[in-house]
């Protein structure tokens, strides 16, 4: 079965020739029912390539194949199968939720009868049935935040596209959202989210292509990701007093990496830490170490960005 | 179609729903067009205004006439002109003749030689009326056989300015009647008359001119009596000739409500095109690009609700300020055209000023000036006719020119006959800056 999204050698030079690249050249491909994330910092150049694939801007060159449509030979073909959420709130403020949703249904083709019933459906789905008939601005940010995810599952897309849609909102809304995405996967939609919030991608993806600079510098799985890069696991011991002998004997067993003494802590790095600890606490055992707390930090995709590129992903 | 449709809908409810815009588009020109009002005295009224300085021409073809007995010529033409030329720097001199002062400060006189050309600057505007006395007028006066007339060619309408001309030239016409031909033709020949005779009957110088002065008063209280027939005689008889055709004289008002009018609807159909880049800044236009609908289609919504919104306005403003009592004419069919050409051409300004100057701010901070300069010029503050030659020519490359001009025509009555080239002019400026607007709109979306 083709991939329902494929990406060619697409790249995005702004203000040619002299502009910058925002898009270097990305290939991919994305399999039907899979949550992708686009991971990477802000102006990694995630925004762009949603906006390429949406139809907004034109590739400078490559092509974006979208169920077997091509997004510069059949843009219209293309968005009809899409839904686009996008970063900014992009909803009119004067106007009610169910304004807003009917609005953007009729854009799609939608009318009547079917397009009242599949608004009251969204409202329900994104729980904003009850202010149906308020004003967007009256809406706290967390409801705008549903309603604009809302006006991009209008028509029913077989795909939809979420450009980091859980920006500036209360942990509480962000949790909710996380979990529409979730259902919305479970129901059989596409899903491709950008973010530059590792917890997120770490969470909901099943692959995640992390970017930086236009480019992708890593694609994979989360495990893959992580093991690709051959990070270790941070033991972090909190004890009272570190005697002279135990770092060489820490060092000593296997796996063991480096070993780092800070304020009342000694932090191990080992492959596969868990398995490590029972000895790591015997060597400290022998050594008349009392611990008081052990801590297993295991490599995330932080840490792998931090890897790749020598950036936080905050940066 | 449909879509075009949606989007107008959406457009025209947002804009009709925002207290802001309703502020703009209908109260703040009413209330301005009232206060004008107002403030000029014209309330109810004709529409004209505070007048000086009437643009008026005076040809004298009188040959003038010679009483038995006198030696000097009477010419009652040339008297009118010289009065009208003469009393002219009046205030300047230090005169403290009243009419002069008048007349020095109500009129702006020229005596001309060519009647053709002067009937045309009736016709074209340029004056508000011109004073013909024939060759045989004062004759005519003289004899009391025909009637003198004087012909005063004048705008149509209600135009104040040409009736006080014909006022005036009806009171002086009066006075002529009544005491000028008195005096020129009765008193001299009666004093002719005694004096012979009391010097025939060899009288002392004394006696001849108790005598004389004693006879000459009762004739002249015998001759008061008459005046009144002199004057109901119609010894002259002025012929008010209304010009069918062309422009009407200085009506400021006539001119300065629908410049206001179309003002404030730049400044709204601007505001409007402005929503687009808005809108690309809040990403509803991105949100309205990912559905399956060309930018063509949404760029031609928008502006077909810019348009909506500019023949609302129009229509609302002109419907309202009649109800007030200001008028705009009643060619339904010419102002329903011009209400159309009108706000096209203001959509089309609005979509150019969006499109070249690419960002909300710079709408409304450069947008908002040259709107203002292009008002200025286009006769929202002060009519055309008041500017000098060069401004009146500058004045013409603004819409806002056309469009007031054009309902000012409508409202003296003109038809939509009159005002075919305003209606082409805007229909040209509209095209071509809707053209250029959405051609700059779409290149700068398009990335």
């Amino acid at each position: 079965m083709p991939p329902i999204i494929e990406l060619k050698g697409l790249k995005k030079q702004y203000n040619p020739p002299d502009g910058v690249w925002a898009v270097k050249g990305v290939d991919l491909e994305i399999e039907e029912g899979e949550i992708f994330s686009f991971l990477g910092p802000n102006g990694a150049g995630k925004t762009t390539t949603i906006s390429m694939i949406s139809g907004l801007l034109t590739p400078t060159d490559g092509d974006a194949i979208i169920a077997g449509h091509s997004i510069r030979r059949e843009p219209m073909a293309v968005k009809r199968l899409i839904g686009v959420v996008p970063q900014e709130i992009a909803l009119y403020p004067t106007l009610t939720a169910r304004q807003n949703l009917t609005f953007f249904g009729q854009m799609y083709g939608w009318g009547g009868r079917s397009l009242r019933k599949r608004v009251d459906e969204v409202l329900e789905f994104i729980g904003l049935t009850e202010r149906a008939n308020d004003k967007v601005k009256t809406f706290s940010g967390g409801m705008k935040r549903r309603l604009n995810i809302g006006v991009g599952l209008l028509h029913k897309p077989r795909i939809v596209y979420m450009d980091e849609p859980t920006v500036g909102i209360d942990p509480q809304s962000r949790r909710r959202i996380l979990d529409t995405v979730k259902l919305l996967n479970e129901e059989g939609m596409t899903v491709l989210y950008t973010t530059h919030y590792m917890e997120e991608a770490q969470e909901l993806s099943h692959r995640v292509g992390i970017i930086d600079h236009g480019v992708i510098i890593a694609l994979g799985t989360v495990g893959e990701l992580v093991q690709m890069v051959g990070e270790k696991d941070a033991i972090r011991l909190t004890v009272q007093e570190v005697p002279g002998n135990l770092i060489e004997a820490l060092k000593a067993i296997e796996g063991v990496g480096e070993v780092t003494v800070g304020d009342g802590t000694i932090t191990v790095m080992a492959d596969r830490g868990r398995r490590a600890l029972p000895r790591i606490i015997n060597v400290a055992d022998d050594a008349g170490v009392r611990i008081e707390s052990v801590k297993v930090e295991e490599p995330d995709l932080e840490a792998v960005f931090l890897h790749l590129t020598g950036r936080a992903l905050r940066e | 179609m449909r879509k075009l449709l949606n989007i107008l809908r959406k457009d025209l409810y947002i804009r009709f729903t925002d207290v802001t815009a309703l502020l703009y588009m209908f109260v703040t020109p009413m209330a301005v067009s009232l206060l004008m009002a107002l403030a000029f005295g014209s309330f109810l009224g004709d529409g004209d205004i505070q007048i000086s300085e009437i643009p008026v021409a005076v040809i004298n073809y009188d040959e003038g006439v010679v009483f038995a007995g006198a030696t000097e010529q009477a010419n009652y033409g040339q008297q009118f002109v010289d009065m009208l030329i003469g009393s002219q720097g009046a205030a300047e001199r230090g005169e403290d003749d009243e009419m002069a002062l008048f007349f020095d400060r109500m009129f702006d006189p020229r005596q001309v030689d060519d009647e053709e050309s002067a009937r045309r600057m009736v016709e074209d505007g340029d004056l508000v009326a011109l004073i013909v006395f024939p060759e045989d007028f004062s004759a005519r006066v003289v004899s009391g056989e025909d009637a003198g007339v004087i012909e005063v060619y004048r705008s149509r309408g209600s135009d104040i300015s040409a009736s006080i001309v014909v006022s005036v030239v009806k009171g002086y016409a009066n006075a002529l009647s009544a005491v000028t031909i008195t005096m020129d033709t009765a008193i001299p020949r009666i004093v002719e008359a005694v004096i012979r005779q009391n010097a025939a009957e060899g009288d002392d110088p004394f006696g001849l001119f108790f005598r004389t002065y004693q006879e000459v008063w009762t004739v002249i209280q015998g001759l008061v009596s008459r005046i009144g027939e002199i004057a109901t005689a119609s010894a002259i008889r002025i012929e008010d000739v209304g010009v069918s055709r062309g422009r009407p004289g200085f009506d400021p008002m006539a001119f300065l409500l629908p410049a206001m009018a179309i003002f404030f609807l730049m400044f709204s159909s601007t505001s409007g095109a402005n929503s687009i880049l808005e809108e690309r800044n809040s990403w509803t236009l991105q949100r309205m690009m990912t559905t399956p609908t060309p930018l063509s289609s949404i760029l031609a919504g928008k502006m077909l609700s810019v348009f909506a919104t500019g023949v609302i306005q129009m229509a609302i403003l002109i419907g309202a300020s009649t109800l007030f009592g200001l008028k705009w004419g009643g060619n339904v069919v010419a102002m329903a055209v011009m209400v159309l050409t009108v706000s096209a051409a203001a959509g089309g300004l609005g979509a150019a000023i969006a499109g070249v100057a690419g960002s909300p701010e710079r709408v409304d901070s450069y947008g908002s000036a040259f709107l203002i300069i292009l008002g200025m010029l286009g006769g929202t503050f002060t009519p055309p006719q008041l500017f000098p030659d060069w401004l009146q020519a500058l004045s013409k490359l603004t819409p806002n020119y056309w469009g007031a001009d054009a309902f000012s025509i409508l409202a003296h009555g003109g038809s939509l006959a009159d005002v075919t080239t305003h209606v082409a002019v805007l229909l040209v400026i509209a095209v071509v800056l809707f053209s250029l607007g959405t051609w700059l709109l779409d290149r700068r979306i398009r990335l």
